[in-house]
């Protein structure tokens, strides 16, 4: 049954990263485990969004700490990005980068 | 070894996708066991489409829960008549079947989404949640920023008082007037389309209410009059109190624990719908979902979507001003 579900998703994103042109790398986490992926994530999201616990950051091994660098360039990176952008500008309430609860629509609409 | 990606090889990892929907679908039962009803979850960061209320349909039919119905919504506006059809459809489905339908709003359930709720039995609200005014938004093409962007259908009437009142006042000026109006390119049929377009907004609001929360006629005009005309900013927002107050509708207050675990599923789909890192170049923009059921709609990051989310009058004319 899980098995199935995640068949089915990967065959999803496959044909939406093909739809659109995106060269899919890789739908799996190299070589970190699913654990040590989310808590990069995690990380990097938290830095991101300027909120991290340096306690986090400390705790790491280089080899997640250089998964964390990578994925915050990554993150900034696509900050730019028009979908992310149309996103913002359909939504006032969301802000990319920003925790889903962080509300500036207001602040925004007055740009 | 150490793992470094250039960005375009960031993993996402299914398995992390994976585990994310089964936390989600773990909560949700929790949810549905608790408060002995079936959930669907509506979680859009994007505009609100017509396919949603299809999608969310075909999940109606698939589910047929013999429960009551409650839709978590999260939604800042879209197509109204997305948002009439999701509420007339379960309100009536659910009535048929002797069920009641709430929705729940955890955070957000903006103009159109706002419309979709009027049609529950009963909002299900907390301190953050909020709902908004429902008159109708038109696109306006900002030459200056280079891209489209919505107002209020009132702010061209509100405009053209204010030309009409200072004429009155400084005769002298109309000529001015005269050539703004024509730079606006504004013409009666438009003028008129705006106005229908704001009283089909109170239309499906007040056919929703009767049907539901607010069954005298009278007072459910007077809930959509206000929801339409009385707020000044479209995106004012209106908390659980004030749903209950003012606009007479049926909130049941939520705090405590039930509360709590709204919360969480909130902040498990805040994790995940728009929320850049998880798929190479996509987002999910919408998550339609129930314990066993699942649809996503992917929002590719290097295009740029144009800004289309009005009344169908106007849509037919997105030149309009």
């Amino acid at each position: 049954m899980e098995n199935d579900e995640r068949k089915l998703m990967e065959r999803e994103i496959e044909a939406v990263l093909s739809k659109y042109g995106i060269r899919s790398t890789g739908l799996d986490i190299g070589d970190l485990s699913t654990d040590d992926y989310q808590r990069v994530r995690r990380i990097a999201m938290q830095i991101v969004h300027g909120n991290i616990d340096p306690t986090e950051v400390s705790g790491l091994n280089d080899k997640l700490r250089a998964s964390v660098d990578a994925f915050v360039k990554h993150l900034i990176g696509l900050k730019t990005k028009p979908g992310l952008r149309g996103l913002e500008e359909r939504n006032p309430y969301y802000s990319a980068l920003s925790s889903g609860i962080i509300r500036d629509g207001a602040s925004k609409k007055g740009e | 070894m150490v793992a470094t990606y250039s960005a375009a090889e960031i993993p996402s990892g299914l398995d992390v996708l994976l585990e994310m929907r089964q936390a989600r679908a773990k909560v949700i039962r929790d949810i549905e066991k608790e408060r002995d009803s079936r959930v669907f979850v509506l979680w859009n960061m994007d505009e609100l489409k017509r396919e949603d209320f299809f999608t969310l349909a075909d999940m109606l039919e698939e589910e047929s829960p013999d429960s009551d119905i409650e839709i978590f919504v999260l939604s800042p506006g879209g197509s109204g008549e997305a948002g009439y059809r999701i509420g007339h459809a379960f309100q009536r489905w659910t009535k048929k079947r002797d069920l009641v339908f709430r929705v729940v709003i955890p955070l957000y359930a903006m103009s159109a989404a706002t419309i979709l709720s009027l049609g529950a039995q009963k909002l299900v609200m907390g301190l953050q949640s909020e709902i908004g005014p429902i008159d109708p938004q038109i696109p306006k093409y900002d030459e200056t920023k280079g891209r489209w962007r919505h107002i209020p259908a009132m702010t061209v009437i509100d405009g053209l008082k204010l030309v009409s009142e200072y004429i009155e006042k400084i005769p002298a000026m109309s000529k001015f007037f005269e050539e703004v109006v024509k730079n606006e390119k504004l013409t009666l049929d438009d003028l008129g389309l705006l106005e229908r377009a704001r009283e089909s907004g109170k239309q499906y609001g007040e056919g929703l209410l009767t049907g539901g929360m607010i069954p005298d006629t009278k007072m459910a005009r007077k809930t959509v009059e206000r929801l339409s005309d009385y707020y000044k900013y479209h995106g004012h927002p209106i908390d659980a109190f004030e749903a209950e107050e003012q606009l007479k509708l049926t909130v049941e207050y939520t705090e405590g624990e039930t509360w709590s675990k709204i919360k969480t599923l909130r902040d498990l789909y805040n994790d995940f719908v728009g929320q850049p890192g998880l798929i190479p170049g996509a987002v999910v923009s919408c998550a339609i979902e129930t314990a066993n059921l699942r649809r996503w709609r992917f929002l590719a990051l290097e295009q740029g979507e144009q800004y289309m989310m009005v009344h169908p009058q106007v849509m037919e004319k997105p030149d309009l001003l």
